[in-house]
């Protein structure tokens, strides 16, 4: 599971670059052939292509991020139903 | 190839303990007495491991290397911020590619800050994969304490160890010498030495916090020393280092004009007490190593004065002369400051002056005296060029290759 740096939210002095992030952090298809066969690769999006997860593995075989933002919106419309409607 | 067998001599270690009277060097390796070795009386000279030098700057690289192979150095650690911030992945390269293929190894820090200004992190993780052994600001502070903090909690997290000098920013301002009574007397902007004081115990308060691993560079005061001593004491594991200037020169026994350009240095040389202090702490340890801080050789510190002159001087072939005399006459302890030392903090030590190891070391004679600025002209930009000091480097090898010095010379040691 990764997720989107949030750079907006960072202050000085937390983080240089997202060059050096993606060198050290991101997740690469390199970085993600050490992973178990059978791994899935989830991220709720928006994704920082080249940063925390390079275009390969975003949009691999083993990449289920567009199934999971899909999904995402659905779970979204029924947490939204029952916060303001109630449970039926 | 010939061996040679250095007799009559004090071989010393690392941590500057006597370890033999005799070395054999064979094709570059120090090797087992044999038959036939054409032996080579040192009348007493000291035979001491390839020095380090922690920080210092390095501009013309077979020019300084020389210089530092004078010294008796083999090894020299480039300063972060001089002559221009390491703090790109090219500026790097470039240095380790200038020196590759030079004998005296030359190890790379970087900016921990972009530009040195203490505002944004440089990318030190990459600069770590290009070859950089820790991260630091130089001469710099970073001002402020949300910036360091983070910045020592990344480094932490990615394990590069930083170098940093204790210094409050605002308290040293424009000041150009010490506070005490000779800045009153010469009507020289002060800096307090409180302006240390203070920036090492935020770097300590940090260190403990965020699990940074942390050496502190260019000590200068008394009060750092005992700052450092009760960390060091709490178990806290920092190591600490001290410029030659700050620990061995006197300003006030030059001969040159108190307002003369080639007195300036950062940070200030500090008074009696502070320079006490500091050969009491090589002594015991708690200033693990003693760095040349060279500068440079400038032409314009001649006829500046010192309000207007770049602080610092050339230093790096008179060091272990300086410090050897600071310790009034312990070459064992100018040698651990300058080998063992800088071999902990670096967290690399070296084998040397051990069978088939490289020959890395140099011979340095007590008995003879060293005219500054003689041999290595930059030193005519420093404040002690002409001074006689007590002492002469006649030879250093570094990485099986005589880089200073001939073997025939030594056969007139003494």
């Amino acid at each position: 599971m990764m997720l989107r740096i949030q750079r907006e939210r960072l202050g000085p002095g937390v983080l240089p670059s997202n060059r050096e992030f993606a060198a050290l952090f991101g997740l690469n298809s390199k970085r993600f052939s050490a992973a178990k066969p059978g791994t899935l690769v989830l991220h709720p999006a928006p994704m920082n292509r080249g940063v925390e997860i390079t275009d390969d593995v975003a949009d691999g075989t083993s990449s289920v991020v567009f199934d999971q933002v899909a999904n995402g919106v659905a779970v979204r419309m029924a947490c939204l139903e029952r916060a303001v409607v109630g449970t039926p | 190839m010939t061996m040679i067998r250095l007799v009559n001599a004090s071989v010393l270690d690392a941590m500057g303990q006597q370890i033999g009277e005799s070395l054999c060097i064979e094709d570059g390796r120090i090797a087992e007495a044999a038959p036939g070795a054409v032996e080579v009386d040192l009348a007493g000279a000291y035979v001491v491991p390839g020095l380090t030098d922690l920080y210092g700057a390095i501009g013309d690289v077979k020019r300084d290397l020389s210089i530092a192979a004078t010294g008796g150095f083999s090894r020299v650690v480039a300063a972060c911020d001089a002559p221009q911030p390491m703090d790109t992945v090219d500026s790097v390269h470039s240095l380790l590619g200038r020196a590759a293929d030079h004998p005296v190894e030359v190890l790379a820090t970087s900016a921990l800050t972009v530009g040195l200004r203490g505002e944004s992190l440089a990318e030190i993780g990459l600069l770590r994969d290009a070859g950089c052994v820790a991260a630091g600001q130089g001469h710099f502070g970073v001002p402020s304490s949300v910036v360091l903090m983070r910045a020592m909690s990344y480094a932490a997290r990615l394990g590069i160890p930083l170098w940093l000098r204790g210094m409050d920013a605002e308290l040293e301002a424009e000041g150009v010498v010490a506070r005490g009574d000779r800045a009153v007397q010469l009507g020289l902007p002060d800096i307090p030495q409180a302006a240390e004081e203070v920036g090492i115990h935020q770097i300590i308060a940090l260190a403990r916090t965020t699990g940074a691993q942390v050496h502190i560079t260019h000590v200068w005061t008394a009060a750092g020393v005992r700052a450092i001593a009760s960390a060091k004491a709490d178990g806290l594991p920092i190591t600490a280092s001290a410029s030659v200037w700050n620990l061995a020169f006197n300003p006030e026994r030059s001969a040159l004009s108190p307002y003369d350009g080639r007195l300036r240095f950062s940070p200030p040389i500090g008074n009696a007490n502070d320079r006490e202090a500091l050969v009491n702490g090589v002594r015991s340890g708690v200033i693990d190593a003693v760095a040349s801080d060279h500068a440079l050789s400038n032409s314009t510190v001649l006829t500046q004065a010192i309000q207007e002159a770049e602080p610092g001087s050339p230093s790096r072939s008179t060091v272990l002369l300086q410090l050897v005399e600071a310790l009034d006459g312990d070459v064992g302890a100018a040698v651990r400051a300058l080998c063992g030392g800088p071999e902990r903090v670096l967290g690399q030590a070296r084998p040397s002056m051990v069978e088939g190891e490289l020959a890395d070391m140099a011979v340095v004679d007590m008995r003879r005296h060293t005219l500054v600025g003689q041999a290595d002209k930059t030193m005519e930009f420093s404040p002690i060029t002409g001074v006689s000091l007590r002492g002469q480097v006649r030879a250093t090898w570094s990485r099986g290759t005589l880089v200073h010095g001939t073997v025939g010379s030594l056969e007139n040691i003494g």
